[in-house]
């Protein structure tokens, strides 16, 4: 359905419209276009937060270049976001198993199963997370014991990865070693299933129709050949944005780290993303010019990634 | 239909919530908008137990003799997390919601001290109108402190002034499981002497062997090793450290201990030195595997759960324990080896003394503060006598005020300031010394731990003495810059008021301290020149 | 166009399905580990937790006691943190319908520019505006207020409820419009009596994830807030992870009482939600 076009003079007649995109386009104004500005603005000063600034020029930015915590925070970032876009598997994985069932009232069940998940505020997931990773009381060292997989990481430890964190008799610190860090954080959120990733997933999935099944059969396909050439294509679009999505979150994101391992990264801050360099420079150090650098930076990076994004992984409307 | 009563319901819950909680924050903006109510906001990390409820006790009667006189004043305790305190105090000084007073040490420097706190040097050097009645009175404020407030935090020597009153002091000691200490050594005495206390960690170990549990003997942390080890390798170079310190400060300033490195008075191979590493390695060998990756909370746990007899922390702990812990604690002081004793005692002094021990539990006051002479009063109140005996009979914590009797909870850790000075340590916090020998600790609790520590170490550690001296200088020399602009100022601002006593005191104090530094700079890189280290940037 | 999933079986259903429901039934378990220790952690104090960390307690040893400390540390966090997710989700919504009726219905001058502004916003990363958020705060006099946080949620929501509010008005028929335009109707009227009704499903969704979003928020709470008694859930539950001395039970029980809301919110608008959800899905 089009919409109707109007007239600049028209326009005129119903200016009452315009009122109703007012008060949103004010908020966003406010609230999302003046900071923005404000941060391209101070991120030349050296700016305490209060009145004083004091004009830098490039000197933030030439800063930027230099800082090694930075750039070793993009590293890990850069980890992460690999991990994660393998981390959408399992959703993708799971919608199809619960698609292809035969019964519809085990389907819904299944989805409700699904949401509850939800119901659990993200900060109390992430505190009981951090509640297994403990070395002394918490159950992923508990786990490991018991299955006898600690001796698994052992050996691993000792012909693979010469890492010299997993040993006989000490606890593993998960949290607590800069080398387990990383592998922490992409452990985290076993088995790394988003409900509504699903759900949409799911909703797509039921638009295919049972002649395409049909003719798949017909040719033989299997399984897997079912899922490659039918179902894959028919979600790519929701896989696409879930994906920019997912990469723009990651990089920006830093809440993560600051609620497991703290202010700076944990042990020799290997945790340290960009997002929470950002948060470090303004909110304790105080250098709230250099911090909108960052900031700069970042939205630099995620403008990239979108603009390649848009170019060669096109979304059809 | 159904689900129409159920959307219903849910409806009508929702709004029903709403409702309460609009009405919570209506009657708040009305209390807080009540103006004969005077309010002030007091901001702490110590969580520990019994501390929060001490500061109610003294909040309350704080209040009680104001109403007595009249006035109605609420004083709000606000407990913030340590975790979080760092980015709380940014975001609230810069903010300008910061209340009026606030304890400072973590997240904390001189650039935030001097723009959001007051300078309280006039008003600490009359005496306390709180203190009337008691021994104290009539004397300068400063002068009722166990430190005279001299303290870092009390004095900040970068600034010249005073800005924090303590309110408390710690000590470190060992603090052991009566009941299991009673099931392995049975009725006699807690350890007097280091050879005791290595016995009874063997008599642990054995007693473990025998019923087959797991009990640690000293339950070490990444939080208390430093402590411990520290104290171990002290005791062992208490002589050098007369022999190095050049000054005569009867200790070895960092910068003397280093310098003393590279001239060679001193390296990892001098036997008091490798003593001391014999010494951290007897110890190391009595506390669990992988000790240095477990966590405050994490030997705190093991403590309280049986599983370990004996854990070094400092008396701020000792609530925490005692209210998790449903057996008795017993406390003594680390029992460093005696002169007389044959294999440490050659090098050993004595027991260190800890007349020198620190204040802590600082607090500032705001500048910005909306009714700063009451903030002023309140501060003035937690810093005189019937406060501090009230805070230390709740809380158990050692008193900061001359004079208080510690509760008798916290008797134990009364500093015994009979002793000798304590040698010098290895490393100093957050240097490149410091991670060459945490990267190579896990190696002391092997048996040939000295041996191997040792020869770990040796090949980064000159390099890394280097590196921390660099940075020192670095430190100094910015310190220098920063003067040197404070100084001018200081010259302009006597040329408009030159009858500013209290500015001409500032500017001959700094002027002094900056002699100081530069002197130490310039022999610094003096040294290093000679020595074949001239300075390079990292 | 049928916002609602059709129900009819789709194709590929041959074959057994046993192994699929063992596959699906053992990641849901790993899935719902977490919520299954807070519910079994809340009833039980230190001791018998570290006697028995994994099985849940036979029901006659349960401490309710728990539960009581639980509503006593977070109660007031609960109630402050309804106030802010149900101004903010209501007004945001309704500033959203407005904003997004403006797109869906007219091709108005300075439209596709307006537009425009709307969808840059989407590709801007939120995080760093919150430094200069801060000092905006700071300058308006909001910091350490309630207001703030709703004033933020607000604007936050905008972006993605009026780009999908739009594709969803765009979809309704004409001819109801031009009936109500015949009968005299306002645009206000038109809105009242033929959008919102037929837009019930995804107006339920986008409420939900609007309140979901400013319940998990804490970040921005974390640095605005300074009284206790204003506290969201947020930044309770962060303080709550700060103390010294862990009552594993009561932090458990307090975490069970902060996901009731959640729960009871669900509990009532499954259904919709799921519907929304696939209809948005399908939209986008």
């Amino acid at each position: 359905m089009a919409r109707i076009r109007i007239s600049a003079r028209k326009a005129l007649h119903e200016w009452k419209l315009y009122l109703f995109v007012v008060p949103s386009l004010l908020m966003i104004a406010t609230f999302s276009y003046f900071p923005a500005l404000s941060a391209v603005y101070h991120s030349f000063f050296d700016w305490g937060g209060g009145e004083y600034k004091q004009f830098l020029g490039l000197g933030n930015y030439r800063r930027l270049f230099s800082d090694p915590v930075l750039w070793g925070a993009f590293g890990t970032i850069g980890i992460l976001i690999i991990a994660n876009i393998f981390k959408m598997i399992p959703s993708i994985a799971i919608a199809v198993l619960v698609h292809r069932l035969k019964s519809d009232r085990w389907q819904y069940w299944y989805r409700v199963l699904l949401v509850i998940p939800m119901i659990v505020p993200g900060l109390v997931t992430l505190f009981i997370w951090k509640f297994f990773f403990d070395p002394t009381s918490g159950l992923l060292n508990a786990f490991l014991d018991a299955t006898h997989l600690k001796s698994v990481l052992i050996e691993l430890d000792r012909e693979v990865l010469h890492w010299n964190v997993f040993a006989e008799g000490i606890p593993i610190p998960w949290l607590g070693d800069p080398k387990l860090i990383v592998p922490s954080l992409i452990l985290w959120g076993f088995p790394w299933i988003g409900a509504v990733g699903v759900l949409i997933y799911l909703a797509g999935l039921q638009s295919i129709g049972t002649e395409v099944y049909e003719a798949a059969e017909i040719d033989g396909a299997s399984s897997l050949d079912k899922f490659w050439y039918v179902e894959l294509p028919l979600i790519l679009t929701q896989v696409r944005i879930n994906l920019v999505l997912l990469v723009i979150g990651t990089l920006q994101g830093f809440g993560l780290q600051f609620l497991l391992l703290g202010n700076s990264g944990g042990a020799g801050q290997a945790g340290m993303v960009p997002g929470l360099w950002m948060f470090n420079k303004a909110f304790i150090a105080g250098e709230f010019g250099y911090a909108c650098a960052i900031g700069m930076l970042l939205f630099v990076f995620i403008l990239v990634l979108t603009y390649f994004n848009n170019k060669y992984v096109r979304v059809d409307k | 239909m159904r689900e129409r009563i159920f959307n219903g319901i849910g409806i009508g819950l929702l709004v029903l919530c709403f409702a309460i909680a609009l009405f919570r924050v209506v009657s708040r903006t009305r209390r807080e908008a009540d103006p004969n109510v005077t309010t002030i906001r007091f901001a702490h990390w110590q969580l520990e137990s019994g501390v929060r409820d001490a500061i109610e006790a003294l909040a309350d009667d704080y209040e009680a003799q104001w109403k007595a006189r009249g006035r109605n004043v609420r004083i709000e305790q606000m407990p913030i997390p340590e975790r979080v305190y760092p980015n709380w105090m940014v975001t609230q000084l810069v903010g300008g919601t910061a209340p009026e007073v606030i304890q400072i040490g973590i997240g904390i420097n001189d650039e935030r001290t001097a723009r959001f706190f007051s300078p309280l040097t006039r008003e600490v050097g009359e005496p306390n109108p709180y203190n009337d009645g008691t021994p104290l009175e009539g004397l300068p404020w400063r002068e009722t402190f166990v430190d005279g407030l001299s303290s870092p935090l009390s004095y900040n020597q970068q600034l010249l002034d005073y800005f924090g009153i303590p309110m408390s002091m710690h000590t470190i000691r060992v603090f052991y499981n009566k009941e299991l200490y009673q099931e392995i050594a049975g009725d006699a005495p807690p350890p007097q002497t280091f050879d005791e206390l290595l016995d009874l960690c063997r008599q642990v170990r054995e007693f473990g062997e025998t019923h087959q549990r797991v009990v640690i003997p000293i339950v070490g942390s990444q939080y208390n090793a430093p402590y411990l080890m520290g104290d171990l390798f002290k005791s062992q170079t208490q002589r050098l450290m007369l022999a190095i310190d050049q000054n005569h400060l009867l200790r070895a300033d960092d910068n003397a201990r280093e310098l003393g490195y590279l001239r060679g008075k001193w390296n990892l191979d001098t036997p008091a030195v490798r003593s001391a590493f014999e010494l951290m390695h007897e110890i190391a060998g009595f506390m669990q595997p992988g000790y240095l990756n477990a966590s405050r909370e994490d030997a705190t746990f093991y403590f309280v759960q049986r599983r370990a007899l004996m854990v070094t922390t400092g008396s701020w702990d000792a609530a925490s324990f005692h209210s998790q812990a449903p057996f008795e604690i017993g406390i003594f002081k680390l029992p460093l080896p005696s002169r007389d004793h044959p294999r440490f005692g050659p090098n050993i002094l004595g027991p260190f003394s800890e007349a020198s021990v620190g204040t802590g539990m600082t607090f500032g006051l705001n500048r910005f503060a909306r009714d700063s002479d009451l903030a002023l009063d309140f501060l003035r109140y937690l810093g005189s006598f019937q406060a501090s005996q009230k805070f230390t009979d709740r809380s158990g914590w050692l008193p900061a005020v001359v004079g208080v009797e510690p509760a008798a909870k916290a008797q134990p850790f009364k500093p015994l300031t009979d002793g000798y000075p304590e040698g010098f340590s290895y490393t100093k916090l957050n240097s490149e010394t410091a991670r060459v020998s945490d990267k190579h600790m896990y190696l002391l609790p092997r048996p040939d731990g000295a041996e191997a520590f040792a020869a770990a170490i040796k090949q980064e550690y000159p390099r890394a003495v280097v590196q921390d001296i660099w940075a020192a200088d670095r430190g100094r020399l910015r310190q220098i810059l920063r003067n040197d602009t404070t100084l001018t100022g200081f010259d302009a601002l006597m040329r408009l008021r030159p009858t500013d006593t209290i500015l001409e005191r500032k500017r001959n104090e700094l002027r002094e301290a900056q002699f100081g530094v530069e002197l130490g700079f310039e022999r610094s890189r003096w040294t290093l020149g000679e020595l074949g280290h001239p300075y390079q940037r990292p | 166009m049928n916002p609602a999933p059709s129900p009819a079986p789709a194709g590929g259903r041959e074959g057994s399905d046993w192994l699929k429901h063992a596959i699906i039934i053992a990641i849901l378990c790993i899935e719902l580990l977490p919520f299954y220790m807070m519910l079994q952690i809340s009833v039980k104090d230190n001791t018998s937790f570290l006697a028995n960390p994994w099985l849940p307690l036979p029901p006659g040893e349960w401490n309710l006691g728990n539960l009581v400390s639980g509503i006593r540390l977070i109660g007031p966090y609960i109630a402050n943190t309804v106030f802010v997710a149900v101004s903010a989700t209501g007004a945001s919504l309704a500033l959203a319908l407005l904003g997004a009726y403006f797109f869906a219905r007219y091709q108005m001058p300075f439209g596709r520019l307006l537009w425009a502004v709307f969808l840059v916003l989407m590709l801007m990363p939120g995080v760093a505006n919150i430094v200069p958020l801060f000092a905006l705060l700071k300058g308006m006099g909001l910091l350490n207020s309630l207001n703030a946080l709703i004033l933020l949620g607000v604007a936050g929501g905008q972006v993605f409820q009026v780009f999908l509010l739009r594709n969803f008005i765009e979809d309704i028929p004409k001819d109801l419009f031009e009936a109500a335009e015949i009968d005299g109707a306002s645009h206000f009227q038109q809105l009242r009596s033929i959008v919102i009704p037929m837009s019930g499903p995804i107006i339920g969704t986008l409420a939900i994830l609007g309140f979901l979003g400013a319940w998990n928020d804490f970040m921005m709470p974390l640095i605005i807030l300074r009284d206790r008694e204003l506290f969201t859930l947020g930044v309770g539950l962060i303080y709550l992870d700060g103390e010294y001395v862990k009552k594993w039970g009561e932090i458990m029980a307090a975490y069970l009482i902060a996901s009731i809301p959640l729960i009871l919110i669900f509990l009532f608008t499954m259904k919709l939600f799921i519907r929304g959800l696939s209809a948005g899905a399908i939209k986008g």
